[in-house]
């Protein structure tokens, strides 16, 4: 009963819901400038990746054990899958506060100052 | 998958359950398509699919708006998708009424008193008339609780419109890879479930729309 354009949509359709798989590789896939498939590829994910992306983000609370059931439900590789999570979170955590960034910017340029004012 | 199998879904998908909801799309709503797209074969398919998914990501959102302890999980997407549906086709079509229990009774001889209206060219179209209609809303409320498995609506949308080729059940029921006659067999059950099931509805609807 696979009806490709439906699960298209619906791949489409969950890149814009938040703590869906499919709204955090496409996220991923925007900061790193990179295809979804590029990342479903990297994830050793199958043909069809409308199951992985239609998983939720593991619970906090169960990480380990939701990790290993989506990795199982949607036939990717586990180890993978955490790794482009914890990447997608990284990036999130960074590119979702303008402040910290700004911060971690005036940072970098503090030391370089100190620095050249050492060097001086 | 019966009425408590889906609210348990319903229920794990509130918890976070990681793959329900992948879950729900392949067992609820690639099913819904099929079977709309048999109920609406003068709406573009690609348009049955856009709503359906609408309707879906909308519940993926905000799962609240449905509550478990009234319909089925699928007979919600139904609804929810009907007023759309009706929309999408206009309300300007002729009606006509037609018996299903001619058509049960044709394929098992046994008559039950159960009756729909359908549209032109025999085509059942629950969705429009749940939304037209009390009497169709209620009778079709009846039989969607009955057959709460989006599956096995397909195969009553079938059987109402008189397919008679085990190929399109066995389609529907994903069982193409199965040898002949175990295909066969299988339809044969399935079809026989489903009959019974509307045997067992017949009282329900006379109760309810006999003795008004």
């Amino acid at each position: 009963m696979a009806n490709k354009r439906l699960r298209k949509i619906a791949q489409q359709g969950v890149a814009s819901l938040p703590g869906f798989i499919g709204n955090v590789l496409a996220r991923l896939a925007e900061v790193e400038s990179v295809s979804l498939d590029t990342l479903l590829d990297e994830l050793g994910n199958q043909d069809d990746p409308t199951r992985l992306l239609l998983c939720r983000i593991p619970r906090a609370d169960s990480f380990a054990s939701d990790v290993k059931t989506i990795a199982t439900y949607a036939g990717v590789d586990p180890i993978r899958l955490v790794n482009l999570i914890r990447r997608a979170e990284v990036i999130t955590a960074f590119s979702s506060t303008g402040e910290r960034q700004d911060g971690l910017l005036l940072a970098a340029r503090e030391n370089e100052e100190e620095d050249e004012q050492h060097e001086t | 998958m019966d009425r408590d199998e889906q609210r348990a879904l319903h229920e794990q998908y509130l918890s976070g359950h990681p793959t329900v909801a992948a879950v729900i799309f392949e067992k609820i709503i690639e099913p819904l398509v099929v079977v709309l797209a048999r109920q609406y074969p003068e709406i573009p398919h690609d348009e049955i699919e856009d709503l359906v998914m609408a309707s879906f990501l909308h519940y993926l959102e905000a799962p609240s708006s449905y509550d478990p302890h009234g319909r089925s999980l699928s007979n919600y997407f139904m609804m929810d998708v009907g007023g759309d549906l009706k929309n999408a086709f206009g309300s300007a079509r002729r009606r006509h009424e037609v018996s299903i229990d001619a058509l049960i009774e044709k394929s098992m001889n046994n008559h039950v008193e159960l009756r729909l209206l359908a549209r032109n060219n025999n085509q059942e179209d629950f969705t429009e008339q749940i939304v037209n209609d009390e009497y169709h809303r209620q009778l079709t409320s009846i039989v969607l609780e009955a057959l709460p498995n989006p599956t096995d609506q397909a195969v009553l949308a079938l059987l109402l419109q008189g397919v008679r080729d085990t190929g399109e059940y066995a389609d529907i029921l994903c069982i193409t890879d199965l040898p002949v006659e175990e295909r066969r067999s299988e339809v044969k059950r399935n079809l026989d479930r489903i009959k019974k099931v509307l045997r067992r509805l017949a009282p329900q609807v006379r109760m309810g729309f006999d003795g008004e």
